[in-house]
């Protein structure tokens, strides 16, 4: 059985009176330290399908189980990093990693905390910067800090939820190749599910690419495996021709993949085309 | 018989108050008809003033654009161009925006013949089901879809691109590059197109124009792209020269883009600044 495994799990909202289906009947499994990333268009339901993998809300059909246990909420051994980096204001670096890390662990002393907090700032390069309340640091910086808190709890599973969507390219290129470092090297690689819209961020980083099928319902595509040597670094991206091979299969088959069958920004109606075919089986 | 379009000796420099900065220097290229191009550099580089003139919204210092023998001066309806941001007027509905662009374009029309002309190429760039919605309503892609059609609309002979998918995730860029490759492809029209995305320029173009940085910018390297047409992603991406292409752009991009080479135009210059 898979470290994080999902079993036909889905999940509707009711907006203006009549449920809307989200997500459609979804697995998944992630294997103990793989990297997993679920790449998708704006709105097709990444984020919905992170929140259920997450605890942070319940599906409504399926089962997800982390380490053989049914999920029941925020486990103590996860971790996360969104896009808004979601620190507390008022507090300093140090503080808001330190909270995490007390989180964690109540058991441990403050000043062993402190400690641990410390040491994952200056992991990400934040060692002078560690009294500093977020509105002094840049948005990089700010990352920087919720990577540290992240990885702080010393967690089994990492949920990344667009980590870099709101960096410029340069911040973003450094952050990438650092968040790929800490993921996946060491004694014990942490199991990680990333949702992005950026697929070259996809390919550097993961084990595995998840497309996803937009719907609605939203739905899984079969797994791209990305068999790149680790460190990986953009360099290597760009001018080794195996990875250029690797590359190009990856995004040719997403890009197949994920093809959305309409623009509109508003809530999509039953799909004309599918009724049309369902009613073209009847005939024959 | 020479090209339809041509840059001949471009060249544009801006006052500052530190003195005259030569953005662009001796830029020579011939582009033909039909002919699908690339201007390739990194930012800052000088692509877009290039364009610019291309569209005749800024003059060059020396030299210039040429097409069909006439010096291009000012903007005219047989050039459109689509901008990075989509740059549609926010009070009028998608196809309003391409309407009011038709009614400009090379083909005098009547008001009838606009309203048939702005659903026909909503339709042709996929998004006529977004037709009476307001900008600020769509997402940026569809946005840029709207802006290609407008440009599409005018007829023109040369459709000028400025990084026009730099701003889209790349999901949504995947989506538009095919939807212009096969518009494109369909047509007899010439394209230039800015970008700094290497695997676009490769995907779409038939040839490469590589700029090296600025200041005094100007054409470092031309690459001729081998793959067959019509093209689909798989294809390129798939093709056996599709490595060495892209390492040969990175390679000049990382390496090469910084040398700019001693021209027979400096003394002209040095005299005329």
């Amino acid at each position: 059985m898979a470290f994080l495994q999902a079993q036909g799990i889905s999940k509707s909202f009711a907006s203006s009176g009549t449920p809307r289906r989200v997500l459609g009947s979804v697995s998944l499994e992630v294997e103990q330290g793989e990297f997993v990333s679920i790449v998708g268009a704006m709105g097709s339901g990444k984020s919905t399908l992170l929140s259920l993998l997450a605890g942070l809300t319940t599906p409504d059909t399926g089962t997800i189980t982390i380490d053989g246990e049914p999920i029941a909420g925020v486990r103590r051994d996860a971790a996360f990093v969104f896009q808004n980096y979601s620190l507390l204001p008022w507090f300093t670096a140090l503080e808001n990693v330190r909270l995490a890390v007390d989180a964690a662990y109540p058991e441990v002393s403050r000043s062993e905390q402190l400690a641990i907090a410390r040491h994952a700032l200056e992991q990400v390069g934040l060692g002078n910067a560690l009294h500093r309340r977020p509105g002094q640091l840049s948005g990089g910086m700010r990352q920087r800090v919720a990577i540290a808190r992240a990885f702080a709890t010393r967690p089994r599973v990492l949920f990344l939820d667009e980590p870099f969507g709101a960096l410029d390219a340069l911040t973003r290129d450094t952050l990438q190749q650092e968040l790929g470092r800490l993921c996946t090297e060491g004694d014990r690689p942490v199991t990680t599910v990333m949702i992005t819209n950026n697929v070259e961020e996809a390919i550097l980083l993961s084990d595995r690419i998840v497309p996803m099928i937009p719907g609605p319902p939203a739905t899984l595509g079969a797994p791209i495996p990305v068999e790149l040597p680790r460190p990986r670094t953009l360099a290597l991206l760009a001018h080794d021709e195996q990875a250029t091979h690797v590359r190009a299969h990856a995004v040719s088959t997403l890009a197949a993949a994920i093809s959305r069958p309409k623009r509109s920004s508003g809530p999509p109606s039953t799909s004309t085309s599918t009724v049309l075919s369902a009613a073209a089986e009847e005939v024959r | 018989m020479s090209a339809p379009l041509e840059l001949t000796g471009l060249t544009k420099v801006f006052p500052t108050p530190s003195g005259p900065f030569i953005a662009v220097k001796d830029v020579n290229a011939e582009i033909a008809a039909g002919e699908f191009v690339a201007i390739l550099g990194h930012s800052g580089c000088g692509k877009s003033t290039v364009l610019s003139i291309l569209a005749g919204l800024d003059r060059a210092t020396l030299g210039g654009v040429v097409i069909d023998g006439r010096e291009v001066t000012e903007p005219g309806p047989e050039r459109a161009i689509v901008f990075q941001s989509p740059c549609l007027l926010p009070w009028l509905s998608a196809r309003q925006n391409v309407q009011v662009a038709a009614s400009q374009g090379s083909a005098r029309r009547s008001r009838r013949e606009s309203s048939a002309a702005a659903a026909h190429f909503l339709e042709l760039v996929g998004v006529s089901e977004v037709a009476d919605q307001l900008p600020p309503e769509l997402s940026l892609g569809t946005q840029q879809c709207v802006s290609l059609a407008r440009a599409l609309s005018v007829e023109p002979r040369f459709l000028l691109l400025d990084e026009p998918f730099s701003m889209l995730d790349s999901l949504t860029r995947f989506e538009l590059q095919d939807t212009l490759l096969r518009v494109w492809e369909e047509s007899d029209r010439t394209v230039v197109m800015v970008t700094h995305d290497v695997d676009e320029a490769l995907y779409l173009a038939d040839r490469l124009i590589l700029m090296t940085d600025g200041p005094e910018a100007t054409v470092g390297d031309v690459l001729h792209v081998p793959f067959p047409r019509p093209r689909t992603r798989a294809g390129v991406l798939g093709h056996a020269r599709y490595h060495a292409c892209r390492r040969h752009v990175i390679d000049f991009l990382e390496h090469h883009a910084h040398q700019s080479r001693p021209s027979a135009l400096d003394s002209v210059l040095h005299s005329a600044v």
